[in-house]
């Protein structure tokens, strides 16, 4: 079960704060003021919302049809049909009507909503692409088709809605390091340990993930506590023929990211794609980061610089999953006006991974290349009872696999775009949407009524400007998703910190310190 | 899930020419190394071609057995129309290679495998702008070429049968020499696909992932890859004799197509074969089966008609290979059969199904 209550008091107890010395109100203005520019594909139907809206959208859309069409949306469970949203947990269902926002707001109430949410439950407003459509899908273009073309975009279903959060590396590792670390989706997750250390000529020496974890902590420790011998005893516990890694280092103590989070109701991939490797999904997390300067923030925090002489350091975007070794990153220029121009994103058609250019983009995936499968018939072939002909099988689909045409995804400039608010007197165009930015707060919780945390909605003596129902939502541990039958990639939501540390740790432009 | 699978993306996104993705490997930057330079304006970005210029990567691991190709290189050209620019990329040094020489408004354009070249010619609609270059090789004899998103080339037997290593990659200007001379071509964007003998297998067994290793018999295994390994050579010189059978070399400007209307047939039955097969196995739904069934039989009637007698002797053969399969030394199997003896049920049905069709495809039911 789902105890926020417990897990605010964790948060207080560890002086939970991701955002180092900045208060939220300035993290809010550093988002506005790095909100990327986003552009979809012209035939985009899905555009992002956020978590409230998955859960106010459905029955607000539900209200507004006739009763026919409703109950074809109404979700069966058993011998009983449900508006949508509900969560499913095991034989348990919570309704739509639990899940309302004055519900989960309620401290009585909520509670008793988060006794019947765990990490198996799943969220799901109908798991096909028609509900989807019906509930959360565009159905229109800007001139009024059926039909998008470029220069004709989908026009936005719902208000365009972005979550954006900064997470200073150093700060996030030392609260994932934590024993007591609660298992929430707000708490998050920066497991990078791994991107610490390497071998040096492929050693056999054993070194596990708990021992790595244990040395990241000793360091951060005695790096806090200014003591260098100890640091250096910290590393001197790594084992003969792993060294560390000091450009991780580095990265992390130099860098703060400030994440925004696109949340789609619906992946319809499938429509798109002329592929069999299609994937279709609800509750689709896709998005970008933007990386500043450690350094700058501070001089922010400290009055020694002004909003507006930050520049942005790095943008870097998910592309599908991180296995796939395929997420983009840029340097942005050093000046101010043009990183800002340059601060554009693009939205692949139904598969939303983001990408920095206007193109088609083969749908790539390292990971396949580094593991060898020589001569080997595939595993299932040698469980096929009876004599049968298998080889023949794998003959044809050999032939045929090998002769499809790529997965691509397509990005445009002539769909639909938001970002930052234009400036007073200038014309956006048809094509520019507004939007609005959700910045979740992660800072000091210690510092109610001065600074804001998420988790304080749920302390007893919880500030007004934190909702338990913005906390309950956003801390969701289940899946994002149902399926329907064939094709189940959601997911449960998940931070992308780690995956674009460690893409910047491989690509990016990192200012060195003294190495170690 | 992919088939081929990419050795090397750079997109020259920023001025760190180490911002690329790619299996583990080492690049080396010539003139400048691997200095990162300011981000320069979005018309500016991009790695300069030029004598002395050029990317070399690496890899730790060298790719084993690759069976094909694909190339893609998105430059922009500065040229006037005197110039003579060219760009090359080098696999495994000399082993492929592509050259794309500018001559003012025209294009000359070479694909290089295993020291046999394939060529055309192509003129530009200026001297200057981005030209996207895409070159494919596939064991079977198939080169491809296209510019700018269009097919200007295709030869059907371009150093069929080959199979290579690659370990290195190059992309740069055939002179080592620098010069002072603004360059005048910049990549854009390079990536390197490859296709490997048993990459297709792997996608099958992704499909229905299992816990490796499996308890078969090391000698049982053995004969049986061993039996498959040969079946597989044998349905490779069928298809290669297909592809020579429906297709035909093509430049740009010629009359008609290089693909015959039973290679066009052949395809799309094999795209929808596909398609289906691997709905069934996400999904296991008879109707995805009898669908894939109904596009195999298209794809091997057409296919049988290439060589009826090699097609023949090629099912006799793989038949053979399964019985192998069923032989006591894989008993061990048994509880992982059991285990997943519901979703094994229909593909075994598939397969048997399969098995009937194969033998004759063009018979009473096709």
């Amino acid at each position: 079960m789902l105890d926020l209550k417990a897990h605010a008091d964790v948060a207080v107890s560890s002086a939970f704060n991701l955002t180092g010395p900045l208060r939220h109100d300035t993290v809010v203005q550093l988002a506005d003021a790095w909100y990327p520019e986003i552009r979809f594909h012209e035939a985009e139907r899905f555009h992002p919302v956020d978590f409230e809206a998955m859960f106010t959208v459905p029955p607000a859309v539900m209200a507004t049809l006739d009763e026919p069409t409703r109950d074809t949306l109404r979700i069966q469970v058993g011998n009983s049909r449900f508006e949508p949203p509900i969560v499913r947990t095991g034989s348990d269902t919570v309704p739509a009507s639990a899940l309302a926002t004055a519900v989960l707001d309620d401290p009585t109430t909520g509670a008793e909503v988060q006794e019947r949410i765990s990490s198996g439950s799943v969220y799901t407003h109908g798991g096909g692409f028609d509900r989807s459509t019906q509930l959360f899908g565009a159905s229109s273009t800007v001139q009024g088709l059926v039909n998008p073309s470029p220069g004709d975009p989908r026009v936005p279903r719902h208000p365009i809605v972005v979550r954006a959060e900064m997470r200073f590396l150093y700060e996030s590792l030392k609260h994932e390091l934590q024993a007591d670390r609660p298992d929430d989706a707000l708490w998050g997750r920066f497991a990078v340990e791994h991107s610490f250390f390497r071998t040096v000529g492929g050693s056999n020496v054993p070194f596990t993930t708990s021992a790595k974890r244990a040395i990241l902590q000793r360091l951060i420790a005695a790096f806090d506590a200014g003591d260098e011998a100890a640091q250096a005893a910290a590393l001197a516990d790594i084992p003969p023929s792993w060294q560390f890694v000091s450009r991780a280092w580095d990265a992390l103590r130099n860098y703060v990211f400030l994440e925004y989070y696109f949340l789609y109701a619906f992946n319809d991939y499938l429509q798109f794609a002329d592929s069999v490797f299609a994937n279709e999904h609800e509750g689709d997390n896709e998005g970008c980061c933007v990386v500043f300067d450690r350094r700058d923030l501070e001089d922010l925090a400290a009055g020694t610089k002004t909003l507006t002489e930050i520049v942005a350091h790095t943008v870097i975007t998910s592309v599908h999953e991180e296995f796939n070794d395929n997420d983009d990153l840029k340097r942005l220029p050093l000046d101010r006006d043009r990183a800002r121009d340059d601060l554009v994103v693009y939205v692949a058609a139904g598969s939303h991974a983001t990408y920095l250019t206007a193109d088609s983009h083969d749908v790539l995936d390292f990971e396949d290349i580094l593991t060898d499968f020589p001569g080997e018939v595939p595993g299932w072939a040698w469980l096929i009872p009876g004599a049968a002909p298998v080889i023949v099988l794998l003959l044809l689909i050999t032939a045929i696999a090998e002769h499809f045409a790529d997965s691509e995804d397509e990005t445009s400039d002539n769909g639909a775009s938001t970002g930052p608010e234009p400036e007073t007197g200038t014309d956006p165009g048809p094509l520019a949407f507004p939007s609005r930015r959700v910045v979740t707060p992660l800072s000091a919780i210690t510092d109610p009524g001065r600074d804001v945390n998420a988790y304080q909605a749920a302390l007893a003596s919880a500030p007004a400007n934190v909702s338990l129902a913005d906390l309950t939502r956003r801390a969701f541990p289940g899946k994002w998703g149902a399926h329907d039958g064939l094709r189940d990639h959601s997911s449960k939501w998940e931070n992308k910190t780690a995956r674009y540390f460690r893409k910047f740790v491989h690509s990016g432009d990192i200012r060195t310190n003294v190495i170690l | 899930m992919h088939v081929w699978t990419p050795a090397f993306h750079h997109q020259f996104l920023d001025g760190n020419p180490a911002n690329f993705s790619a299996p583990p490997g080492v690049l080396t930057a010539l003139p400048n190394g691997l200095v990162v330079q300011p981000t320069p304006p979005p018309d500016q970005r991009g790695y300069a071609i030029a004598p002395g210029h050029s990317l070399s990567y690496a890899l730790e691991r060298t790719l084993l057995d690759v069976i094909g190709i694909d190339i893609r290189l998105d430059v922009v050209v500065f040229g006037g129309a005197q110039d003579q620019l060219d760009v090359q990329v080098r696999l495994d040094g000399q082993a492929v290679r592509v050259i794309a020489t500018f001559l003012g408004p025209l294009l000359r354009l070479q694909l290089v495998v295993g020291g046999t070249p394939m060529a055309t010619s192509i003129p530009l609609e200026s001297a200057s702008g981005l030209v996207r270059l895409h070159l494919r090789w596939h064991t079977h004899g198939q080169g491809s070429m296209w510019v700018n998103d269009v097919l200007r080339a295709y030869e059907p037997a371009l150093r069929p049968g080959l199979s290579l290593p690659v370990t290195t990659l190059f992309l740069g200007h055939h002179s080592a020499m620098v010069t002072p001379d603004p360059p005048k071509m910049r990549a854009r964007r390079l990536t390197v696909k490859v296709l490997r003998k048993d990459d297709s297998t792997r996608l099958l067994d992704d499909l229905f992932p299992l816990p490796r290793p499996l308890p078969v018999d090391p000698e049982c295994a053995k004969r049986v890859q061993g039996l498959a390994g040969a079946a597989m050579v044998e349905a490779r010189q069928l298809m290669t004799a297909a592809v020579a059978a429906w297709t035909r070399r093509w430049t740009e400007g010629q009359a008609g197509s290089p693909f015959s209307a039973e290679s066009v047939a052949a395809h799309e039955a094999a795209v929808q074969a596909g398609r289906a097969f691997i709905a069934f196995m996400l999904g296991q739904e008879r109707a995805d089966a009898d669908r894939f069934l109904a596009e195999a039989r298209k794809f091997l009637a057409l296919l049988q008609t290439v060589d009826p007698a090699r097609y023949t002797a090629l099912v006799a053969r793989a038949e053979d290979a399964s019985t192998q399969l069923d032989v006591p030394c894989i008993a061990a199997l048994e509880p992982l059969r059991r285990l997943y003896e519901s979703r094994l049920t229909p593909l075994a049905e598939l397969v048997r199904d399969l098995a009937v069709t194969a033998r004759a495809p063009g018979g009473p039911h096709a």
